[in-house]
């Protein structure tokens, strides 16, 4: 007898369990593809969201009306001041031959009809460079260097585990850091200690009117780059050109003495842009804090629409979830600023960490969610490799994270994603993880970093709608498999394979 | 015996290059097997073609300086990429 309600007992549990391996994942609850699909496209209706314009104002709107929606509770909107840096008009002529080019973000205006100086060219702009080459009242050219992403050392020196079933890796795999600029550091100087990473600042020390940078590295021509975005507001004027336009400059420059004329309006008036957050109230007053941010440089379908959207899948998924269900408290935040700075998350953490940084034990941070891979051609054009972007996982060492994730990757099938330390680009993981890693809380960092980020090409061609829902189930089956687990067992353990 | 001292040299002059060779043949990281297997090969035929020019007794030492020169050169660059494919490996 009791042997026939043993195996029934295991037979309901077999049933029970077999549709999804072992994980709950309710598929009814989860927001289809088109409904995904067109929280992004809302979002991404705007010619642009920077920090604090009309576009962002709109899209904070759009998620705070969505939360409600959802039921999230305490839903807030909260204001964060910045400096609104507007460009208005620009252009640079190297003596009578117009040049096509974008500004500088943040960087000096110059009055309505411009300045004058001759054109010098600085190759990378080195400390060398700089002490042989008088360029006091001259606009210095200068080419702008990427740092690089090179797959297989990242695999093997800071990967837990590797998501490739299509075997799409080669050895020699590698793609431009578009936001990391070697010889542009546009941190803050430290007082009395010489930046020699920084040409734009050896520029102003030694006397430069302006600075043309050539994006060497970016692939294709655009010229588009919104970057530094530091938020840093800084007096030198400066703009960009494209890669092909640089290389012809740079040929005049070797043969003639050229005349340049840069012109660089603008506006700098106070303004403000808000943090978005709503609250799932769960078991335990412990939380997970799920996180992306709302602005853009342009339209930002991968940077970062797709993130609000699978922000907006997990909110919805999770409050059709009973609350005697949720074994965390789910706190859901949009933050303000990525392009100021990352001011919105720095400001939240700060604000908070009485009410509910304490509580926190896991952030799950999501950014550029299913970005296709696209390489300049021999046109010169951007096209589409057939491949997703590399996707990296940045995870604090910790089986039981590790564990998830595998499991969720292999359920969801998100190719080529490689899991690494939380470290491995550096003390911070790249992105909005920044504050609340500095802040200790355990962090599942998810980012992927094609070229064209922070141009305005990142439109809707760039995102593979097939893998929303896809991901939102990854970051769900993740969360789950977390959520019963105590703060102890999230944090970062040194022992663990 | 010549023809032997001549194909030990020939290959440990281009030995430098097939482990190279092999990365490019299979030049995905899931290939790490055949790669490591590949480079396991080309370093014991190497080695055995170093002892065979070692060998010869030559009165001009310029092929066997050469070749054991470019051998060893060949075993360090097998050894390494082997090397890197046994991690890459234990990674994928």
């Amino acid at each position: 007898m009791i042997r026939a309600r043993f195996l029934f007992i295991l037979l309901a549990a077999v049933l029970f369990l077999a549709p999804t391996g072992g994980f709950g994942l309710d598929e009814a609850k989860v927001p289809t593809q088109d409904e995904i699909t067109g929280w992004v496209d809302t979002i991404c209706i705007p010619e642009n969201r920077r920090p604090g314009e009309a576009g962002d104002l709109q899209a904070e709107d759009y998620i705070y009306q969505k939360f409600t929606e959802f039921g999230l509770v305490d839903v807030k909107k909260e204001a964060v001041d910045l400096t609104l840096w507007r460009a208005q008009s620009w252009s640079l002529a190297a003596g009578d031959e117009e040049i096509p080019s974008f500004y500088v973000l943040n960087s000096g205006f110059t009055p309505a009809d411009g300045i004058t100086g001759e054109m010098v060219y600085l190759g990378d702009g080195t400390e060398e460079a700089f002490k042989a080459t008088d360029v006091k009242g001259k606009i210095v050219v200068i080419d702008l260097d990427f740092g690089i992403l090179p797959v297989l050392p990242l695999i093997l020196l800071a990967s837990y585990y590797v998501y490739d079933p299509d075997s799409t890796f080669l050895w020699w795999d590698w793609q431009p850091a578009t936001w990391v600029r070697e010889n542009w550091d546009a941190q803050p100087e430290v007082e009395g200690v010489e930046n020699t990473k920084n040409a734009y600042n050896m520029a102003i020390k030694n006397g430069a009117v302006g600075v043309v940078w050539i994006l060497k590295e970016q692939p294709t021509n655009i010229n588009s780059y919104y970057s530094p975005y530091e938020g840093i507001m800084t007096e030198l004027p400066a703009l960009y050109v494209g890669k092909y336009d640089g290389e012809k400059l740079k040929e005049r420059l070797k043969n003639e003495s050229i005349t340049g004329k840069l012109i660089l309006v603008g506006t700098k008036t106070p303004g403000v842009m808000h943090n978005i957050y709503g609250i799932l109230p769960g078991k335990s007053k412990e939380s997970f804090l799920i996180t992306t941010h709302h602005d853009a440089p342009f339209k930002g379908y991968i940077e970062d629409g797709t993130g609000v959207g699978t922000l907006l899948s997990l909110a919805k998924y999770f409050s059709q979830i009973p609350e005697g269900e949720r074994e965390k408290t789910l706190i859901f935040l949009a933050s303000a600023g990525h392009f100021y700075g990352s001011k919105g998350m720095e400001t939240w953490v700060n604000t908070h960490r009485e009410d509910y940084v304490k509580d926190i034990v896991l952030n799950v941070n999501m950014e550029h969610i299913v970005a296709k891979e696209f390489v300049e051609n021999d046109k010169g054009d951007y096209e589409y490799s057939g491949k997703m972007q590399t996707r990296g996982l940045f995870i604090f060492n910790n089986n039981q994270f590790k564990k998830a994730i595998q499991e969720a990757l292999n359920d969801a099938k998100l190719t080529r994603t490689v899991v690494v330390a939380i470290t491995a680009l550096g003390d911070d993981p790249p992105g909005e993880g920044i504050y609340t890693n500095r802040a200790g809380i355990p962090i599942i960092h998810y980012i992927s970093g094609p070229t064209y980020l922070l141009l305005d090409v990142d439109t809707r061609d760039k995102v593979n709608f097939d893998e929303l829902v896809p991901a939102a189930k990854m970051f769900i089956e993740v969360i789950e498999k977390l959520a019963p687990l105590s703060r102890g067992d999230l944090t970062k353990k040194e022992t663990e394979e | 015996m010549k023809n032997r001292k001549v194909v030990s040299f020939l290959i440990s002059l281009v030995s430098p290059i097939l482990p190279v060779g092999a990365l490019l043949i299979f030049d995905r990281l899931e290939q790490a097997l055949p790669v490591l297997i590949t480079c396991a090969v080309i370093l014991c035929v190497v080695i055995v073609s170093i002892f065979m020019l070692l060998k010869t007794k030559e009165k001009s030492p310029g092929m066997k300086i050469i070749g054991t020169v470019f051998g060893v050169l060949g075993i360090v660059v097998t050894g390494v990429i082997g090397l890197i494919a046994g991690w890459t490996l234990t990674k994928i």
